[in-house]
């Protein structure tokens, strides 16, 4: 049992280990080689093998001891890889992705032996028994090549500055100054007390501090130089580069407030205070009022390194003026880095359920607290009663859980692109066409529940970009097209949604073709007007397959309107535009989150509705002037000059027999994915709000006309419209543009 | 569906205008009073909408318009019978429910010819008791297919 738990830890290790891989590589093949990603790639295979020994999965451990060997050979020389070389690694890591999972599975091994000889051929690689041992070695080195690089950039400055009274008087601040250093690079500041006379004399209007500041950093000593620039009249400012540790000049802390508790009266204050000084000295000069009661002690005292410290994510600094362990000081300059990285990413795994049930939790939250809110609005307390105040202080509280737990599920979108470069290699050298993904984008966080979702489309919209989108070869160089196809997959948030597009530098859709295959296939009648968009959009309908043969690639049977089912189940919406000669693009638009939604609640034939905020632009009050009719009962309204198809909504759902009487009502300009506009018109806007997504599925079909359900505060349920599909099944009977553009 | 080897088996009776039905207390989840339902658009007229069932969207059929009875606005007097099948659950709207019933074999009868596509469609047995018969419904066929919808 135990054994099966450790098993699972190191799939899911593997898993995180192959995505590693995969992406060095492919950062590699696409921006080229460098030592850093070579050494991740190389210690994600080494990893996985390593845990592969432990389980005896022999095939695993003996193949990525291979793929290992080859990366040596690049790690060790970065000039001994190319293009080749590079395209068999990747390869190989689709190869030891398959050897995990059937490992994982339990399956039958695969057979990697072809791969592996091909791995040795190119690669010039020993037999394996003969480098088992030394390769075991190279582990450590690998880690000291690394910090070596990481730190052998950086110049060291000792900078001793000692400001004078001027400083002060021009309205200037060192800790502003030393925050500054401190971006620059990693500091080291001591105060120098030196000349600090003792409190007797001590004369407010005077200076008597200064400072040595060690500073590690990547910058010039120009750029140190500069930050000095404003006060560099009034002060004694010294830059040297250096090796050595100017220490001797440091005074300790401990050395500063000695001489502080020599101070009679200050020690009377110690005995009320207590502890505290004792415990925390550094915390001294801020709680001590016999040192609060000397502005300027306050002002330049150790304070400002103090600060400097808490902004640099270095511990041990903080601790070395207290203590002043003098010899420690060049390894403290040293750690910042790992440690930094160590804190920067400290993920946990959390089982995916746990998070969801938080989700619900959380949805049943937002609606308890709509029902809180009508409950306080119908007691009539008002906004700026202290129960108001309290529920707002709740409705905040509540958006920013929501958000955090929103962020929890948010993941970038990379592993999926990720998966798709491997579908473009395996179709490139299925169909022996030539094509290239670019990724852009593939950090943007999305909901882990649209990113499962993506995978099957995405791979789908791949295969047939590669597989009808880019041309073969020839083709290619007779259109004056480079060898290799370009296909650009992107992520990118926009206005609450998120907006994922597949471009490609193909032939573009064949509008012909495309047109005699839906007449043929029975998708519209032979006599019908499309205009080029309608036609490229044909291939998202039911049944259309553009492949005249069916090939093992794309054409299975199931077109591309399984991939817009897909993406319309994640509520999102899929389009195609495409220019003859220069390729196409495909543009998904899909939810941030599948959960929650800001909803404009209205109400329209004595029922409530639910319009995303996301698709709307305005509203207006209607006015009858503003209303024509064009045609056979089709409405238009005029917003400022143009003319936008009135959707009366409570007639459109049928739940009015009758059309609205226009004379008033609300209107709410929409826009649906091609960004053509539409006016709802409803009786009246009760408000935004929050709303929980309820599947109408579950329990029941997909509606027409309805994207999910809701429930509100006072337990009654209320529909999302889908606005995409409302439009869309108005749009069969308005006018086309041309009318509409003759009127206007 | 075979007539089963115990001989005991229990059913939820309820009534619809002047006529009672019933349906297997396995299939129920929950009995409740009716509220106020969300309509649909689109929807067949037997399907009165949804409601709120602690936190899930439960569709409710009108009993009495689904078998083509005489349906009256349905009131707080009325009663939804909540009932899962397979995946899914929805709600019965019934006027009231009668009566729970341990049924011997014996007494359950194949539905006799009708000649009524309503027979046909939605009833599975019949219990003949001394002095009632009540039509045993099978639940699955009451939710309207996803065809009708689409049209």
């Amino acid at each position: 049992m135990e054994l099966d738990a450790i098993r699972d830890t190191y799939f899911a290790e593997c898993a995180d280990q192959l995505s590693e891989l995969e992406t060095g590589l492919f950062s590699i093949s696409s921006d080229g080689v460098d030592a850093e990603t070579v050494n991740s790639v190389f210690r994600a295979v080494h990893s996985i093998k390593g845990g592969a020994g432990a389980f005896a999965l022999d095939e695993l451990v003996s193949f990525a001891h291979v793929f290992e060997n080859a990366l040596d050979v690049i790690r060790n020389d970065l000039s001994q890889s190319n293009e080749d070389r590079i395209d068999l690694l990747l390869r190989s890591s689709d190869v030891l992705t398959d050897i995990v999972a059937a490992a994982r599975d339990g399956e039958e091994p695969i057979d990697c032996s072809e791969i592996s000889a091909e791995l040795e051929k190119e690669f010039n690689l020993q037999p394996m028994e003969e480098e088992e041992e030394v390769e075991f070695d190279i582990v450590p080195i690998s880690l000291d090549d690394l910090t070596i690089q990481t730190s052998a950039a950086t110049n060291k400055f000792e900078i001793t500055f000692a400001p004078h009274n001027e400083l002060y008087l021009n309205g200037h601040d060192p800790q502003k100054i030393f925050r500054e250093l401190a971006d620059l690079g990693s500091c080291e500041i001591r105060v120098n007390t030196e000349k600090l006379s003792s409190l007797d004399k001590f004369d407010t209007s005077s200076t008597e501090l200064s400072w040595n500041i060690t500073i590690e950093t990547t910058s010039l000593e120009n750029d140190v130089r500069a930050v000095f620039e404003w006060v560099s009249d009034c002060c004694d400012l010294q830059i040297t580069e250096d090796e050595t540790d100017a220490l001797a000049s440091d005074i300790s802390i401990d050395d500063f407030l000695g001489d502080l508790s020599d101070l009679p009266e200050v020690e009377e204050e110690d005995d009320c205070l207590g502890e505290p000084q004792e415990s925390e000295p550094l915390t001294v000069p801020d709680e001590q009022p016999g040192i609060a009661e000397l502005p300027d002690l306050s002002e330049v005292s150790p304070e400002p390194a103090l600060e400097i410290v808490a902004e640099e994510p270095v511990a041990e600094v903080v601790e070395l003026p207290a203590e002043a362990p003098k010899e420690e000081k060049p390894a403290a300059a040293k750690k910042p880095e790992p440690k930094e990285r160590a804190r920067a990413s400290k993920p946990i795994r959390v089982d995916s359920e746990k998070v969801d049930r938080l989700i619900n939790l959380m949805g049943e939250m937002v609606i308890s607290q709509s029902m809180l809110t009508l409950q306080i609005n119908e007691a009539g307390f008002g906004t700026a009663s202290p129960t108001g105040l309290a529920l707002v202080e709740l409705q905040n509280l509540t958006r920013e859980i929501q958000s955090s737990v929103m962020s929890i599920r948010a993941q970038p979108i990379k592993p999926v692109f990720m998966r798709m470069s491997r579908v473009v290699r395996e179709i490139c050298s299925a169909t022996g066409k030539k094509a290239q993904l670019l990724l852009e984008g593939e950090n943007t966080e999305v909901d882990t529940t649209v990113i499962e979702g993506l995978s099957d489309p995405l791979t789908h919209m791949i295969r047939n970009s590669v597989d009808h989108g880019i041309e073969s070869v020839e083709k290619r160089v007779e259109a004056g097209k480079p060898e290799t196809g370009e296909i650009v997959l992107s992520a990118s948030h926009s206005s609450g949604s998120i907006v994922i597009e597949i471009r490609d530098d193909g032939a573009g859709i064949n509008r012909q073709k495309v047109f005699e295959i839906a007449v043929e296939k029975g998708v519209i009648q032979a006599d019908s007007k499309l205009s080029d968009e309608e036609i490229d959009n044909l291939i998202f309908a039911p049944g259309f397959s553009t492949a005249e043969e069916i090939t093992d690639v794309s054409g299975r049977g199931v077109g591309m309107d399984v991939v817009r089912q897909s993406i319309q189940g994640l509520g999102g919406r899929v389009s195609i535009s495409s220019t003859p000669g220069k390729g196409s693009l495909f543009t998904l638009n899909l939810p941030l989150t599948l959960a929650i939604l800001d909803g404009m609640l209205v109400r329209t034939a004595e029922q409530m509705f639910v319009i995303p905020v996301s698709s709307m632009i305005e509203t207006i009050s209607l006015r009858q002037q503003d209303v024509f009719q064009i045609g056979d009962g089709n409405m238009v309204f005029k917003l400022r000059d143009q003319l936008i198809p009135i959707v009366d909504v409570g007639y459109e759902l049928g739940f009015l027999d009758q059309p609205h009487s226009y004379e008033e009502g609300t209107i709410l300009i929409v826009e649906s994915g091609n960004h053509d506009m539409s006016a709802f018109l409803v009786d009246s806007i009760v408000g935004q709000q929050q709303v929980v997504i309820k599947s109408m599925e579950s329990n029941y079909q997909r509606i027409p006309s309805i994207a999910a359900a809701t429930i509100l505060g006072n337990g009654r349920i209320a529909l999302i419209l889908d606005i995409e599909d409302i439009v869309s099944r108005k749009t069969r009977e308005t006018p086309t543009q041309p009318v509409l553009d003759q009127i206007a | 569906m075979s007539e089963s080897n115990q001989n005991q088996e229990e059913f939820i009776v309820f009534r619809v205008g002047k006529q009672e039905f019933c349906i297997e207390i396995t299939m129920t989840r929950e009995i409740r009073g009716w509220t106020q339902s969300t309509a649909l658009p689109h929807a067949p007229e037997f399907l009165m909408g949804v409601i709120n069932l602690r936190g899930v969207i439960l569709p409710i059929v009108n009993l009495a318009k689904r078998l083509g009875l005489p349906s009256e606005e349905p009131s707080e007097r009325h009663v939804i019978i909540v009932v899962q099948v397979g995946e899914k659950s929805f709600g019965l709207l019934v006027d009231s429910v009668s009566d729970i019933l341990d049924v011997n074999s014996d007494d359950l009868r194949s539905v006799p010819e009708l000649n009524t596509k309503i027979a046909e469609e939605f009833f599975n047995r019949v219990i003949v008791l001394e002095e009632r018969i009540i039509c045993e419904i099978l639940p699955e066929t009451l939710m309207p297919d996803e065809e009708i919808l689409a049209a």
